[in-house]
């Protein structure tokens, strides 16, 4: 089980997810909040941070596990993550912006 | 599509449109289009399909595929006939018939 209960833990979680990739977490706080109370929420359901974006069911989708196995690439293309909780350094936070789901 | 589905109504200025909103609790672009929304004072209904029953949930995403041939991602803004998956400003105002305020900002901006 993941030690994630509340936004605050979801964010150093996210803290030192970005710091181990290269990335950076999204400074903009009106977005990110719900993302974090979101991983929160997740955790609490499943038992792990399942992406908060997208609709998880449990064990199938471990792919989608935070940082998810599509962040890497998302983040090289677009320079975010599919929720935009993450960015690549350099990403002006205002672009970000619902990117294509790379998961099917 | 969605018949058995019950949507929380939300009350705006103008109901000119029937607009309604598939999206998740937990998701940051889900609550901005909420946000985008209400900012433009339009009614709509919303569900959050995270809170369903798996089968409901399971149901209306396979109806949402056959209706629109697209697998259903958050948020998706559905405006009658139409569709658009996502919160991408600019696609929201298209669909919605309301002007795109990036633009006039940078009009007002170069007055």
């Amino acid at each position: 089980m993941s030690k994630i209960s509340n936004a605050t833990e979801a964010g150093s979680y996210a803290s030192m997810v970005a710091s181990h990739r290269g990335w950076v977490v999204n400074p903009d706080q009106s977005l990110v909040d719900p993302i974090l109370e979101g991983l929160a929420v997740q955790t609490k359901r499943y038992g792990r941070p399942y992406c908060p974006c997208r609709d998880a069911d449990g064990e199938a989708d471990q792919d989608i596990i935070c940082p998810c196995a599509y962040a890497g690439p998302d983040i090289a293309e677009c320079g975010q993550c599919f929720c935009g909780l993450f960015l690549a350094p350099g990403k002006d936070p205002k672009t970000v912006g619902s990117i294509p789901e790379r998961r099917h | 599509m969605f018949e058995t589905l019950v949507f929380q109504p939300v009350p705006g200025k103008s109901d000119r449109l029937p607009i309604r909103l598939v999206a998740l609790s937990t998701c940051g672009f889900c609550r901005r289009g909420q946000e985008f929304l209400e900012k433009h004072g339009l009614a709509y209904e919303y569900i959050h399909l995270d809170l369903l029953d798996p089968e409901v949930k399971s149901k209306a995403k396979q109806d949402f595929k056959e209706r629109f041939g697209v697998t259903l991602s958050y948020p998706t803004l559905v405006v009658g006939d139409n569709h658009t998956v996502g919160y991408v400003k600019r696609q929201w105002e298209d669909l919605l018939g309301l002007p795109h305020e990036d633009d006039l900002a940078e009009a007002d901006s170069r007055e």
